[in-house]
This record gives structure tokens, C-alpha cells and sequence, in this order.
């Protein structure tokens, strides 16, 4: 290519407009751009199912202030019933001074009934379809305790012969690899010892899932599907409120109950009275009389995660 | 020419090995185990209560029925005789247990006697571990709120005393079985 | 600046002028990256309901393509060192494609976490002061650190030198050989934090190991040079620019070190497992045997180790490796069976059994296919394009004019 004279190229003209453009005031422009960036933002966030420039720029929880909860469990609420079809209420229950919670389970008194699974689904809306479930019984035989030989989808009558019934949920570790895992702090240990989400601030990563030695955690696949009558209306923020889709959730020792004094409902549902929950500093506690008198043991003690769940058989 | 570059390489390799070591921060301390910490608060004792029997069982009080508390008392002699007991095989003796004189109390082997809402005290006579360990939480079954009043259930809440063995019971169902799930019983 | 603005005009108008094959080329291309996106647009309006991930196995050919894309990504500092520091000038030539490849790889290895995030508008979340980034725990965090690190590294050195070149100008050192001298680290480092990734956690015993990093980097610096050989060889065929059979020798060597030892690193952790024969094996007897006759994956593993084996076999053969036809089957093959291995062959057996051992197999869904395909379409094609204009100022008339 040559030039012919010593006019500036197409090019060269093109690249001088833009220059001048770079330099005029900026007032439409900056305008037109923001607007198209926020139309793109708008549309991503749409395309996601957060219409909302609010929920986009939510802080994360251990950084709300008092009205900026108010705000959020707000609009929560609002979005709550409007996709669901009832009137919820969101709690935001502090940890209780000096608490510390553990669970045991006795594996001579459980007989693998799930009414803990039930129970849970009832009290934490969890989807149902996909099915969510925090909490899985393996059916063991008698004579080992490899999980691998253990299997979750036994049926019918319940305790089979020679059968031990392991009842598998979180385990609020007190060294637990999920907290480390994730990349955003979206999920921590609180002071009583529950490790909690923030769903709002989880990206979806399932990092956590991998990490998670006790296949504790379930992500959302698509948004949660429960019917109007069978949500529960008393939600906490960081526990059983409905999640949104693609965020990762788990036990969470129904802190909206047992921060105000309530046991959590598996322990409740529980019939055979094989589920024991308490403050740990608490000496006079079903736990901690478990943890006094009985022989306990952890899952995968080797891994060093220190989990708040004990079994005993007795 | 070389050598300025390995004279680069240097300065970025400290700068590198400066930043690494800068940010590597002290782990975590973890605990070896779950421990009970001091309680900076300290709360009342839950209450503990019993739940009554009293109150549930249908036949109480035994007024109802026999006039006299006493002796053979005038009862229709149905209404007990359908109980089949299969608790201590070979010992069908209602008296073991019940106060022949008063049908409202329980009676121990010395032949104390005391109400139905402390049967725990005559399971206590064979089953003693099992009872010591309801007594701080370790068996039965405790509802209520374990912050300030924690209910519990007496021994014959969840175990009928004529029939305490648990029965079975349907499970409720498992989970979906996943799409591309294998089946436990396929492998060795 | 106005040379600035003049260049990327100049390098746009460079990208859009090419051939009938190069315009079919990028049609291809255009149209799987269209596939793909229409895909994703499903996908983020569902969720990730489109794809067979579960709850027992949540990672899955995403991941697999990225774990194996960092690697191609990390294996530009084989041409690096020779260029830079043994000043090897035949190499000096060919440097910034594979600097340009390892950025395209880069933005693929981003995509591919992008489409598998839940909440992929949360990215705010990762990033500092406006998000909180768990640094120094959560070896995910680093891994976002290094690796938009490393992309800015690699767009910053072809770029400047580019720019130079482009005016004529001889770059300064300072503003690229330091950056240079990083890259070097650098991509050990992404690919030590991608292993890290993996090996860190005691709940997932077949990644529990400290060979992972080991093993990352050496299939790297194979399945990276094979893909090279490719791409020079595509350059020789398709464009007027002639890469030198001292390249490709160079390139060869690499493949036929590194090939056997993967294989030997492979060999040292399946002796671990079935020796041991603990029940932690139940993983890779899943992925070599499969279990109760349930093995998506033995196939495909087998088949991948025996195309490795012949790639290995073709580049230690004189007679067979100096014909190019069988040096470029022999690259296809390593590359292919170094994605197995390492994708879908370390990802999904990982995650067989689930931790409190639940048996649940995958396979890619047509979603999560055609969105892969797509991001590797686009990965191709930012390379084509930028390619063809880094070959134009380097080897062409790509120049600023004299105004």
C-alpha cells in the first residue's frame, strides 16, 4: 500500500476522530456508557434470575449494618412470597454467649426410619424437586464401618437383621475444609461453633463440595422447587430461608431454632430418641453427659477435621 | 549483554522470593479436639421435667373404674385382662409391678410404693444403666427448649411397660436414586 | 497514543483480511462459539440442571477442560526459557505465538470456570476490596490470582514487543524481560496451584497425593509442545511464514522426555493404589475396571494411555517421527490422551465414590458438550486472530506508516 500524497490515510483519519472524541467533554457520553453497561449488567443479572441491582451489590453478611439487614431481609421476604406464594418472616438470630453445640447420635438406638430426613426437608425448605436432603442414613452391616459398603437408597422395614443405621449430616468442624476451601469467605464458622453461608455471597463454585470429607453439602441445580403449603414461614437469613439457584447449602443445626432456646427438628422428629443436642459448655446437657459417659467416635478422625458430631453405641 | 540478563533474572527472583515470604501468613491454630471453653456467661440451669404419664393414660384416675381402691375392688374384669405381658418372660404377675392395694401406684421388690410418673424408679430395679443414663439425657428422649426448660419423656412415654421391646417401622423412603447411580448390591 | 489507536486499527484490519480459508476458518469457529453461547444462555436460565453434574459428582468436564487447559497454558515457558535465556535465535522467532497461545488458553481456562459457576455475575465476589478474596487459604483464590496474573503477563510482553515492532522501535528491556523472568515462575505457578488445588484435601483420596503437582507439570510440558507442533505446523502449511525444522526438533525432544516420565509418574501412583489395595483403590478400580460392570470411563482411559503410548513410541522412532504426517499423528494422540488422563480421567474418578461412599457415575451432557466445544472455538479463534496479526508485524508488513 502506498500513499499517494501527504494526506492523512483513511486510517490515520479515523484513528485522529477518535482521538479528538477521547478528548470532547464527556457528559453524553459517559451517559450512553453507563447506560449500555448497565444494560449489559442488567442483562446478566437478568439472564441469572437476580433482577435486582440491590441483590448484585449486597455486601456480605458480617459486613451488613442493622438497616441494611432490614433492607435485605426485606426485599427477601417480598421475593420469598412472590415466587412461592406465602408470607414468610426472615430472622437473623445472634449465637448465644458461651455457647458451643454438638450433636450425638446413638447407633444402637437409631433404626434408620428417616423421620430426621422428613423432618428436616419440613423445617429448612428444601427443594423438592430436585430432591434436597441434608441429612443421609447409610445402612451398614454389622461388623464395618467402610462407608464405601454402606448404602443410602435401603427401603422398607426397618432395623433389617444385622444392620447398623448411620445417620450422616454436617459436622461443623472445627477445622473444616469447606471454610478453607472457599474462595469468597461465603462460608465460616460462627462463635457457637455452626459453619454458616452467606447464600447470597456463595458464587456456585462447589469448591466446598469437594473439599467436604462428609459429602455434607448440596448445591442448587436449578431454582428450588417447594409448594406454597409446605414452605415453612419462620426463616432464618443464614439457615432455612428458600436459597436461590445455583448456591451451595447444608445443615446448619437449625440455628433459627436453637439460638432461640428450640431443639433442632431431626432431634425432635426423632423417635427412637437416638439424636442428642446441647451446649457442650453446658455440663449438665444431654451432650454433655454423652461426651462424659460414653465411648464416642468421629467420622474420619484422621482427617483432623474435629467434627461437632458424635456416635455412640448405647 | 548476557550477564545484565541474569542481573534482571536476580532482582526479580528476590522481589519474588520477598513477596512470598511476606504473604505467607501464620496458619490457622485448630484445636485437637471439641473441648468445653470457660463460659463467659453463665446462664441458670435448664430446668428439667418430666413429662407425666398421669395425664395421658386413658384408664387414670382409676376412680373411674373401681370404686374402692382397694382389695379386689368392684371393676368390670375386662378392662385390664386383654394386656398380654411380654416383659420378664415366665412373669405374668400383674403385682410384680402394680400395688394390688392401690391400682394409681407402682410397687418395687421392697414393697415401696410410688405414682405412675416415677416409673423410672421400678425400671430402675433391672435396668439401672439404662435409667442412670436417662437421668443426665444419655437414653430416652428430651424436647422442649434446652436453653431454660427441657422436657423429658418418663420411661413408659416411649417404651409401653407390658410390651417395651421397640417393634420395627417402615422407613420413610430414600432418596431419589441417582440417574447415574450404581447399585450397592452390584459390586463385591 | 495515536500510533497507539492507529495500531489496533491497523491490527483489526490485519485480523479481517485473509483468505477463503482463513474466512472459513473463522466461520467454523464463529459458528460453534454461536452454539455454545446459545447453550450457555439455557444454561444460565435454568441453571446447571442442563448438565448431569449431582451433588456426588460437581465437577465435571468443565473442570476437566480447564484442569487440562492451564496445562497447555503453563507449557509457553518452554519456548520462554530457550528464547530468553540461552538466547536461542531460531526459537526467539516463534516465542510470542506460544506467549499468544498461552494467553487464548488462559481466556479458555477463565471461561470454563465462568460456565460452571452457579452464580457466575457473583465474580464481584473474587475480586479484592470489592469482593474478599480468601487469600492465602482457599487454594482457589490463588488460583484466580495467578492465573489472571499470568494472562496479563502474557498479553503485556507479545503485546509490547508487537507494538515495537509494529513502529520499528527496538523495546526497551525494562519493560519486558523482568515480565519475562516472571512468566518463567509464573507458570510453574499456575500449574502448581491448579495441582493444589486437588491434592489438598485428605476427604478426596485419589487426588490426596503429593505427586499431583509432579504429574500436572510434566503432562503439561507434554501436551503442550504436541499442540505447538500443530500450530507451527498449521503456520508452515497456511501462511507464507516458514518455521524451522529446529523448532519442531526442539519441540520433539520435550514430548519424547516428557511423555515417559508422565507415564512413569502415572505408573508410581497406581502402584500406590493397587498395591496398597486399601479401600481408597475403589477410585481408580472405578476408572481402569469399573465396578459391579458400571464403568463409563474404562474405555476411554484405556484408550487415551494407549494413544499415549503410540505418541511416545512415534516420537522416540527416528524413522517414523521425521516424516511430519506421523509427527502430527503422533501430536494428536498425545494430546488427546493426555486430555483423558488428566481431565476427565483425574476429575470424575475423584469423585467415585462420593466421600461417604455413594456410587454415581457422569458423562457429559449435551449442554455441557456443546458449551465446551464452543469456549474451545473461541479459544481457537482468539489465537487464530491473534496470531495471524502477530505473524504480519513479525514476519510481514505490518507496519506504521510514516506519516
Amino acid at each position: 500500500m502506498t500513499q499517494k500524497d501527504n494526506a492523512p490515510s483513511p486510517e490515520g483519519r479515523l484513528a485522529t476522530k477518535v482521538e479528538e472524541t477521547l478528548k470532547t467533554p464527556v457528559k453524553r457520553r459517559t451517559f450512553l456508557k453507563v447506560l449500555a453497561g448497565s444494560a449489559g449488567a442488567a442483562a446478566a443479572a437478568t439472564t441469572t434470575g437476580s433482577c435486582d441491582l440491590d441483590a448484585f451489590l449486597q455486601d456480605h453478611y458480617t459486613e451488613l449494618t442493622a438497616d441494611d439487614k432490614k433492607k435485605v431481609f426485606a426485599r427477601l421476604e417480598k421475593q420469598a412470597e412472590k415466587d412461592y406464594g406465602r408470607p414468610v418472616h426472615i430472622s437473623d438470630p445472634p449465637p448465644i454467649d458461651g455457647v458451643s453445640f454438638a450433636f450425638a447420635i446413638s447407633l444402637s438406638r437409631c433404626n434408620g426410619n428417616r423421620k430426621c430426613v422428613e423432618a428436616c426437608v419440613k423445617e429448612n425448605n428444601q427443594s423438592r424437586d430436585p430432591a434436597i436432603q441434608y441429612i443421609k442414613v447409610a445402612e451398614l452391616d454389622a461388623g464395618t464401618f467402610n462407608l464405601e459398603k454402606g448404602d443410602i437408597y435401603y427401603d422398607g422395614e426397618v432395623p433389617k437383621k444385622d444392620k447398623v443405621y448411620l445417620p450422616m449430616q454436617c459436622n461443623q468442624c472445627e477445622n473444616p475444609p469447606c471454610v478453607k476451601a472457599c474462595p469468597t469467605k461465603a462460608t465460616w464458622k460462627e462463635k457457637d461453633g455452626i459453619v454458616v453461608i452467606d447464600y447470597d455471597w456463595c458464587i456456585g463454585c462447589r469448591y466446598c463440595i469437594a473439599a467436604c470429607p462428609y459429602e455434607a453439602r448440596r448445591f442448587n441445580f436449578t431454582k428450588p422447587t417447594i409448594p406454597a403449603e409446605d414452605v415453612n414461614p419462620h426463616q432464618g437469613y443464614l439457615s432455612n430461608r428458600i436459597r436461590p439457584k445455583g448456591v451451595v447449602e447444608k445443615c446448619h443445626f437449625c440455628l433459627h431454632r436453637t439460638r432461640k432456646g428450640l431443639f433442632p427438628a431431626c432431634h425432635e422428629a426423632c423417635p427412637t430418641g437416638a439424636r442428642k443436642f446441647g451446649d457442650l459448655n453446658d455440663p449438665n446437657s444431654e451432650v454433655s453427659a454423652v461426651l462424659r459417659e460414653k465411648r464416642v467416635f468421629v467420622l474420619k478422625e484422621e482427617l483432623n477435621t474435629v467434627p461437632r458430631l458424635f456416635y455412640y453405641f448405647g | 549483554m548476557a550477564r545484565s540478563h541474569y542481573r534482571y533474572a536476580l532482582r526479580i527472583l528476590t522481589l519474588g522470593v520477598g513477596i512470598l515470604v511476606g504473604s505467607s501468613c501464620a496458619g490457622e491454630t485448630t484445636s485437637s479436639s471439641v473441648s468445653p471453653e470457660e463460659p463467659t456467661v453463665r446462664r441458670p440451669v435448664a430446668k428439667v421435667t418430666v413429662l407425666s404419664r398421669k395425664k395421658t393414660l386413658a384408664g387414670y384416675p382409676c376412680q373411674q373404674c373401681h370404686q374402692h381402691t382397694g382389695g379386689e375392688g368392684n371393676a368390670p374384669v375386662t378392662s385390664h385382662s386383654e394386656i398380654r405381658v411380654k416383659h420378664m418372660e415366665g412373669g405374668d404377675n400383674c403385682q410384680t409391678c402394680h400395688d394390688a392395694d392401690n391400682p394409681e401406684k407402682l410397687r418395687l421388690a421392697t414393697g415401696k410404693t410410688f405414682g405412675l410418673d416415677d416409673v423410672h424408679e421400678l425400671c430402675r430395679q433391672c435396668h439401672s444403666t439404662q435409667v442412670a443414663d436417662w437421668e443426665v439425657g444419655i437414653h430416652g428422649k428430651n424436647v422442649g427448649n434446652w436453653l431454660t426448660d427441657v422436657q423429658r419423656f418418663a420411661c413408659t412415654g416411649c417404651h409401653n411397660p407390658h410390651k417395651p421391646a421397640y417393634g420395627s417401622a417402615i422407613a420413610v423412603p430414600p432418596p431419589l436414586f441417582p440417574r447415574f447411580g450404581i447399585p450397592k448390591g452390584a459390586h463385591e | 497514543m495515536k500510533t497507539y489507536l492507529q495500531y489496533w486499527i491497523d491490527m483489526m484490519r490485519c485480523a479481517a483480511k485473509g483468505s477463503a480459508r482463513y474466512y472459513g476458518w473463522l466461520g467454523f469457529l464463529g459458528l460453534l462459539v454461536a452454539m455454545g453461547l446459545a447453550t450457555y444462555l439455557k444454561q444460565l436460565e435454568h441453571g446447571l440442571v442442563v448438565t448431569n453434574l449431582s451433588d456426588q459428582v460437581s465437577w465435571g468436564v468443565y473442570i476437566a477442560n480447564f484442569t487440562f487447559i492451564v496445562g497447555i497454558a503453563a507449557a509457553a515457558v518452554l519456548l520462554v526459557i530457550p528464547t530468553y535465556i540461552y538466547h536461542r535465535a531460531d526459537i526467539k522467532k516463534v516465542v510470542l505465538i506460544a506467549e499468544l497461545m498461552a494467553a487464548s488458553a488462559i481466556l479458555m481456562c477463565m471461561l470454563f470456570v465462568t460456565v460452571d459457576l452457579g452464580r457466575p455475575e457473583r465474580f464481584i465476589h473474587l475480586l479484592p476490596f470489592i469482593g474478599k478474596l480468601n487469600l492465602p487459604t482457599s487454594m482457589l483464590a490463588w488460583d484466580v490470582v495467578v492465573l489472571s496474573g499470568y494472562l496479563v503477563l502474557n498479553l503485556h510482553v507479545p503485546g509490547y514487543l508487537l507494538f515495537q515492532g509494529y513502529r520499528g522501535k527496538e523495546p526497551a528491556k525494562w519493560l519486558y524481560l523482568p515480565f519475562v523472568y516472571l512468566s518463567v515462575f509464573w507458570a510453574v505457578s499456575i500449574h502448581t496451584v491448579t495441582a493444589f488445588l486437588y491434592g489438598g484435601f485428605g476427604g478426596r483420596p485419589f487426588w490426596n497425593t503429593a505427586i499431583m503437582a509432579p504429574r500436572f507439570l510434566v503432562s503439561a510440558f507434554a501436551a503442550g509442545p504436541a499442540l505447538l507442533i500443530i500450530v507451527f505446523w498449521a503456520i508452515n502449511r497456511y501462511t507464507d511464514v516458514s518455521i524451522e525444522g529446529s523448532i519442531f526438533k526442539y519441540l520433539r525432544r520435550i514430548v519424547s522426555i516428557a511423555l515417559p516420565i508422565n507415564y512413569f509418574l502415572l505408573a508410581c501412583e497406581l502402584f500406590k493404589e493397587f498395591y496398597t489395595d486399601s479401600t481408597h483403590a475403589m477410585s481408580a478400580k472405578y476408572l481402569f475396571f469399573g465396578i459391579g460392570g458400571h464403568g463409563m470411563l474404562v474405555p476411554y482411559i484405556w484408550t487415551g494411555l494407549g494413544l499415549g503410548c503410540l505418541a511416545m513410541v512415534i516420537f522416540w522412532t527416528p524413522r517414523l517421527y521425521k516424516n511430519p504426517i506421523w509427527m502430527g499423528i503422533a501430536a494428536v494422540f498425545c494430546i488427546v490422551g493426555v486430555w483423558i488422563e488428566k481431565g476427565m480421567g483425574l476429575i470424575i474418578p475423584g469423585q467415585i465414590p462420593s466421600p461417604i461412599g455413594d456410587l454415581v457415575e457422569y458423562r457429559p451432557s449435551a449442554s455441557e458438550f456443546l458449551i465446551s466445544l464452543g469456549i474451545w472455538a473461541l479459544g481457537a479463534l482468539v489465537f487464530t486472530v491473534m496470531a495471524k496479526v502477530a505473524l504480519a508485524i513479525q514476519f510481514g508488513n505490518l507496519r506504521a506508516k510514516e506519516s
